[in-house]
């Protein structure tokens, strides 16, 4: 089965939400998927936001359930989530944290990449 | 090779509904086939039939459906973010007890597991983000 990668590279708004249901629909069709947060996208990774405080609906809730749906690799790639200030212990989800290289490799490795 | 597209970008603010016809075009030249294009996000506005353009605008929806036609693609518009904007067929309005459709004929309403088949069903997959 052709598996996929999303590639999630904004910052929290419905347009990730939106790719959130859609990472859920592949885990329900049992469709090999996987998450890679760059650039921007990794905003969505820190358990302290409160997407209430902004009017926003909170995506974590969404993230949380991806594991539930099959969809278990969650990455994110270290150096964006250095360059804005977010470390290992901000993140309550379980996530791998990976360099350059890897983020690349996953790229390459996915028979399709979704982008947001 | 068959080929689909996921299309996020908005018809008005971004290229990426006039970017992916001159792909699917060049696609359909170059002896593949695009099985289904599906309007996802802020793009599900090119399928709002109360859009008036000003006449010297170009109407990428129209162009959108002539080749969707021509070609036998599937041009399918996301049952959830069109609901989110205003975008449905018949039965969507009447779910959510309004009256009237929104839809312009020719586009069809579907779910995200149409998307996700479209990719298991397809050689290549192509999105044109935001």
């Amino acid at each position: 089965m052709r598996s996929v990668l999303y590639l999630l590279r904004r910052p929290p708004a419905l347009a990730a939400y939106e790719s959130v249901e859609m990472m859920l629909v592949s885990g329900v069709f049992d469709q090999p998927a996987s998450v890679l947060f760059m650039d921007d996208g990794v905003r969505q990774l820190p358990a302290a936001q409160d997407g209430a405080r902004v009017g926003r609906k909170d995506i974590a809730k969404a993230l949380g359930a991806l594991a539930t749906y099959g969809v278990e690799q969650l990455h994110v790639h270290a150096a964006s989530a250095a360059a804005r200030g977010i470390g290992p212990a901000d993140v309550a989800l379980d996530v791998r944290w990976v360099g350059d290289d890897e983020a690349r490799a996953l790229l390459h490795g996915a028979d399709v990449v979704v982008t947001d | 090779m068959r080929i689909s597209l996921l299309i996020l970008g908005a018809p008005l603010t971004t290229d990426a509904p006039a970017q992916a016809l001159r792909f699917a075009r060049a696609a359909v030249a170059a002896g593949h086939r695009v099985h289904r294009a599906f309007f996802h996000k802020d793009a599900v506005a090119i399928a709002n039939r109360y859009v008036s353009l000003p006449g010297d605008e170009v109407d990428i929806a129209a162009l959108w459906l002539e080749f969707a036609q021509r070609h036998d693609v599937e041009a399918t518009v996301c049952v959830a973010a069109g609901a989110r904007r205003g975008v449905v067929d018949e039965g969507e309005a009447a779910r959510a007890g309004r009256r009237g459709a929104t839809l312009r004929e020719g586009f069809r309403i579907a779910g995200l597991g149409e998307m996700v088949g479209a990719m298991l069903e397809s050689d290549r997959t192509v999105t044109f983000g935001a």
